[in-house]
């Protein structure tokens, strides 16, 4: 069964509040609960059958204009907040490819933001299998890696036989 | 498709053992290009059943046991003959490399000569010190002030050196010093090596190729009975390294200087032949056309740096993997055929 593991950090509190994620993967939650360094889940529900196209969304769930506190002079002095330092799919780190994402909140679609400071939803596409699509976007991002899809190949064929005898 | 079939061997017996899509990434190209000893079971064993290093240690008769006995475990070996080791005197080295540096030392002066393909070592060695070294095509190539470095069976090819003779005549004849590096003897067949020419001045043997026990450094080295050098008087004061010579004697003890290459040899034909190599006299290595390119040992000349026609270079490919996992390999050869 496929996991979804994510990693956290800098995570701020509010008036003793704590920040809580509701974390959604094609309109399915998975992870409704206060926001920890290390949150794993099962993508239980598929039963083995996911999708190839996907998109995880990340969202802030409690957040409110009273979580950011401001002195005389506007400065934030409190604020609800936190990062995504890492995502890790199946085992996989999907490492740089994290920054291909977007915050997205009511009057903004912020590119490349792992910060959840305005209330909102971090978004990220990604395929299945997940390691296919990380050495797929890789060399297309970079143009570094021609022989990928020959070494996948024979990775998932040992896998195969490995199975198979 | 041979190379296609080697392949899906290799990558299996990396994801077998646990390795992540990088790890096998990172070990398929130096799968079929390094140059290792089987781990064979029962020598695993042995390693645990290695003397106490306090026995070792303190066992003044040990390095001339193991002397003594190495040149008879050579000379017992029933698939290869030395004629003429017996007029040479054994003592301990570090592994072949000591006496290749005591070599180096010896004849600082002289133009270390080699036929391209020799071991790495002695080029990346000479390179980095800045000493003179050259290949050599032929004897011809040969000239007094020079000092030849040669391997048999060839570290190349595995092979025997078919005009071996007539280049020792020739050194002879020119005056030349010889290091013969035997490192590949006891896991070879069929050579049949002449010692008895006055040329030669250092033979080497080494146990690294031949048990698991490459990181305790046991080699042998043969020099005539005069010839006196830094190394030999660490020997003639028993000053050499005990462990080393503890561990070469379990090992020589117990296993015959030809059971590598008989335990292994049915194995070893039916992966040549089925990966479609030509067969070498060294039971590790085999010759690959030009489809195995990437799997010879260039990858290493470009990690030393060195800028070599690697066109000259055989496709020596190692299938030590493959006979440490013959099961596994065996398996997978079924299943695709």
């Amino acid at each position: 069964m496929s996991l979804i593991e994510l990693k956290f950090k800098n995570i701020n509190l509010s008036n003793n509040k704590e920040p809580i994620v509701r974390v959604v993967i094609n309109d399915n939650e998975l992870i409704n609960e206060t926001v920890k360094p290390r949150l794993v889940t099962p993508l239980s529900f598929y039963d083995d059958k996911i999708p190839e196209h996907n998109i995880l969304k990340i969202y802030f769930a409690n957040k409110e204009n009273s979580d950011t506190v401001l002195d005389y002079n506007n400065n934030i002095i409190e604020d609800l907040n936190f990062e995504l330092e890492q995502i890790i799919i199946d085992g996989y780190d999907i490492k740089d490819l994290i920054w291909n994402s977007q915050y997205v909140t009511k009057t903004e679609k912020i590119q490349s933001c792992l910060f959840f400071g305005p209330k909102g939803y971090f978004e990220f596409k990604f395929d299945m299998p997940v390691l296919k699509w990380i050495l797929k976007t890789n060399h297309e991002k970079h143009n570094n890696d021609p022989n990928w899809e020959e070494d996948y190949n024979y990775y998932t064929e040992a896998w195969k036989l490995l199975n198979q005898i | 498709m041979a190379l296609n079939l080697a392949k899906k061997i290799a990558w299996t017996i990396l994801v077998n053992k646990g390795l992540t899509f990088d790890n096998c990434r990172q070990n398929i190209r130096g799968f079929y290009s390094r140059s290792r000893p089987v781990n064979d079971v029962e020598m695993q064993k042995e390693v645990k059943n290695l003397p106490a290093i306090s026995d070792m240690i303190y066992d003044h008769t040990l390095i001339p046991t193991f002397e003594n006995s190495f040149t008879k475990w050579i000379q017992n070996n029933s698939l290869n003959k030395c004629d003429g080791l017996e007029n040479y005197q054994a003592d301990i080295s570090q592994g072949a490399t000591q006496a290749f540096d005591s070599f180096y030392i010896n004849h600082a002066n002289k133009n270390i000569k080699m036929f391209i393909g020799e071991y790495l070592y002695h080029i990346v060695v000479r390179k980095n010190l800045n000493k003179p070294y050259s290949f050599i095509k032929s004897t011809n190539d040969l000239a007094p002030g020079d000092a030849l470095i040669l391997s048999v069976p060839f570290c190349d090819t595995g092979n025997d050196i078919p005009n071996l003779n007539e280049i020792l005549k020739a050194c002879d004849e020119k005056n030349i010093p010889v290091l013969l590096d035997c490192a590949y003897y006891t896991i070879a067949q069929g050579l049949n090596i002449n010692l008895n020419f006055n040329c030669i001045d250092t033979i080497t043997f080494s146990l690294s190729k031949t048990f698991p026990i490459a990181h305790a450094r046991v080699g042998m080295r043969y020099t005539k009975h005069e010839f006196q050098d830094g190394q030999k008087l660490h020997s003639n004061i028993n000053y050499d390294n005990r462990i080393s010579a503890g561990i070469g004697l379990h090992f020589i003890n117990k296993f015959p200087s030809d059971y590598i290459w008989l335990k292994y040899k049915k194995t070893y034909n039916k992966f040549v032949n089925a990966l479609g190599l030509k067969q070498s006299q060294t039971i590790l290595f085999a010759d690959g056309d030009n489809q195995w390119k990437e799997y010879g040992r260039r990858d290493i000349l470009q990690s030393y740096g060195l800028e070599d026609d690697q066109n000259l270079y055989h496709n020596r490919i190692c299938i030590t993997e493959l006979l440490e996992n013959i099961k596994l390999s065996e398996k997978v050869l079924n299943v695709i055929n």
